[in-house]
């Protein structure tokens, strides 16, 4: 029996190991492909480790996306902290300070997130027009603040109904009020929340293409459109087209990497009762 | 020094208090008595100003405070749940409310100091609440509350959570600190041991209604309604009838003995019978009957409690006794045979101030 266990048990490993390999293989492809020069490049020579390093092509990336990667960090940064602020507030007010129509609310906000994004592009773009935020980094961030407002304030909703409601009695019994008590006990009690919605936030904002293709021209371009702007050059320079779409996953995989571990564990904190 | 007149809380079509009104002087230790679903906590919510009264109003001295905001009625509460928040140290935890109420940084310090003496806490001022024991944390919750001096403090089952050694030890610091400083207190309360171990006086719940106000002994011995009789202690009903000559004598079987009445069961007595509750400290048990007739029992178990001997007597289909034999080495074996003798401590028949 044990062993039998032991074989199954075995065979499922690799079975695993397998699938996981298959999924990374576009991964190994582009990382690869990068770090060789445009002439090694061939489609017989595809799968090989390239022959000598060349980091020619990332430094070429670096050099046409450079700007475009501040544009998206000016971007990501403030509309998801901005995003993950107005979330926590909706949150707080919705979970601590129920009053009439606090489900109705809740419901209404949520609805926010399926909305389709091709279906307000239109007005979306008239509005920001004549607003005078059409094609700025400004403008954008208003957008991705507003559109996260839904999963952010979901987030810290479901956060914060684990929160004892003692423990914001007490706050009133204490002599504070409803901003004292966010900023002196939910605030500090919140960043696991706050993890949470920023990597969402962060990701979200980051990869999103539509909207800043639609809203934005050079020289505010995010990086995600500028990715596809070199691809759709004449010639193809694959190894620098690599390198580019390796730089820009490279900040969402880094915050995900350092923060992934609250990202498990703040999901699981709304859901689960302690 | 507070007075709730005439509470009254509706949820929805549920009517969890009913027209509550009570008067609590200053100093006074006042535990509100009651089974889960009683209206106890809800009464002391509507005092802290967690929760609004459909109608009646609540004063604290000369001031009516039922529509004043919780922070603004100055009185401490300690929550079941500790409530204490988890990323302040026990120091800060009891801070908090002085840094709120803008205390200068020195006072604030030396009465945190103060209160972690008190409590006997000093040793865990930088520790976090989820680094400290259950008893610990309540300790710190009381000082909490207690920080900005408040007149009044609200209790809601604060030792509960506790086991059984802790809470013993807990209630005798409450006691002994809420003499000291002073302050008025009322504990919310499902434990009767409790509530007539600490408190001055004892206000029995049901229902969202008041059954009774008194001290721990008049709650205890002088019980007005049958559910303050059973609730309060074990007492088991027996139906009674005059005796017949005029004396404190009632009569239940061929057995006649002296029981000091209420004035309403006097009143039944007189139209024909009433029920009276026997306490298992006021019943002897013998084993043969004497010259006053008695009745028989069966002893049908018996239970070693350290300091007595509880014992279970069917005296009938419908009446099994229970008795508490002090001291007692013997064990009453099953299916034994007993007689019982009933007798009231409290009884004087000479000189009674509560015979009217």
């Amino acid at each position: 029996m044990m062993a039998l266990r032991r074989i199954n048990r075995s065979l499922l490993y690799v079975v695993l190991i397998i699938l996981a390999c298959l999924y990374l293989v576009p991964v190994y492809v582009v990382a690869v492909t990068s770090l060789k020069a445009n002439s090694a490049i061939s489609l017989a020579e595809m799968w090989n480790l390239p022959s000598s390093l060349s980091l020619s092509s990332i430094s070429a990336a670096w050099a046409q996306l450079g700007p475009n990667f501040m544009n998206s960090f000016e971007l990501a940064v403030p509309a998801t902290l901005l995003s993950a602020l107005i979330g926590a507030l909706n949150g707080y007010a919705l979970s601590k300070w129920k009053f009439k129509g606090t489900n109705v609310i809740f419901f209404l906000i949520l609805f926010g997130m399926f909305i389709p994004y091709q279906s307000v592009l239109i007005p979306l773009l008239r509005v920001l027009d004549m607003i005078g935020l059409y094609n700025t980094i400004a403008g954008l961030i208003l957008v991705h603040t507003v559109y996260g407002i839904p999963i952010t304030t979901l987030i810290f909703r479901n956060f914060y109904v684990a929160i004892p409601d003692e423990i914001i009695e007490s706050g009133k019994i204490d002599g504070t009020g409803y901003w004292g008590i966010f900023r002196h006990i939910v605030l500090p009690l919140s960043i696991p929340g706050f993890v949470v919605a920023g990597i969402w936030q962060f990701t979200q904002v980051w990869n999103n293409f539509l909207f800043a293709v639609a809203l934005t021209n050079p020289p505010y371009q995010p990086v995600t459109v500028a990715l596809v702007n070199i691809a759709g050059s004449q010639t193809v320079q694959w190894n620098v087209q690599m390198a580019s779409a390796l730089l820009v996953s490279l900040p969402t995989l880094i915050v995900y990497i350092f923060l992934g571990k609250y990202f498990v564990r703040g999901l699981l904190a709304g859901s689960v009762k302690g | 020094m507070l007075s709730v007149r005439n509470l009254t809380k509706q949820f929805r079509d549920h009517t969890a208090v009913e027209d509550f009104s009570a008067e609590v002087a200053a100093g006074e230790f006042i535990a509100l008595l009651g089974p889960s679903g009683s209206g106890k906590t809800t009464v002391l919510r509507m005092v802290a100003g967690l929760l609004q009264p459909t109608s009646g109003a609540v004063y604290l001295g000369d001031r009516n405070v039922t529509k004043t905001r919780p922070k603004d009625r100055q009185i401490g509460v300690v929550f079941q749940s500790y409530a204490l928040f988890p990323h302040l140290t026990a120091g800060d935890n009891i801070a908090f409310s002085l840094k709120v109420r803008r205390w200068s940084k020195q006072d604030t310090a030396r009465r945190v100091d103060e209160l972690l003496e008190i409590t006997q806490l000093s040793h865990r001022k930088d520790y976090y609440p989820e680094q400290m024991s259950g008893g610990e944390r309540q300790r710190v919750a009381l000082a909490r509350a207690l920080a900005f001096n408040p007149p009044l403090l609200l209790l809601d089952e604060p030792l509960s959570a506790l086991d059984a050694k802790v809470r013993i030890s807990l209630r005798e610091m409450l006691k002994d600190v809420q003499r000291r400083l002073h302050v008025t207190a009322v504990m919310v309360t499902h434990d009767q041991e409790e509530a007539l171990s600490l408190a001055d006086r004892v206000i029995v719940m049901q229902s969202g209604q008041i059954e009774q106000i008194g001290t721990p002994e008049e709650v205890y011995h002088s019980p007005q309604t049958a559910f303050v009789s059973t609730f309060v202690g074990v007492a088991t009903p027996i139906p009674v009838t005059a005796a017949g000559d005029g004396s404190h004598d009632v009569r239940w079987g061929d057995y006649a003995f002296p029981w000091l009445l209420t004035i309403a069961q006097k009143r039944e007595l007189a139209d024909g019978g009433t029920h009276i509750y026997i306490r298992p400290e006021a019943v002897k048990l013998l084993s043969a009957p004497t010259a006053r007739h008695e009745p028989k029992g069966e002893v049908l178990f018996s239970m070693f409690l350290g300091n007595a001997v509880r014992v279970r007597v069917r005296m009938s289909d419908e009446i099994v006794l229970t008795a508490d034999v002090m001291g007692g080495k013997a064990m009453y074996r099953p299916g034994q045979s007993v007689f019982v003798q009933l007798r009231d401590d409290r009884v004087d028949p000479k000189d009674d101030p509560r015979d009217r």
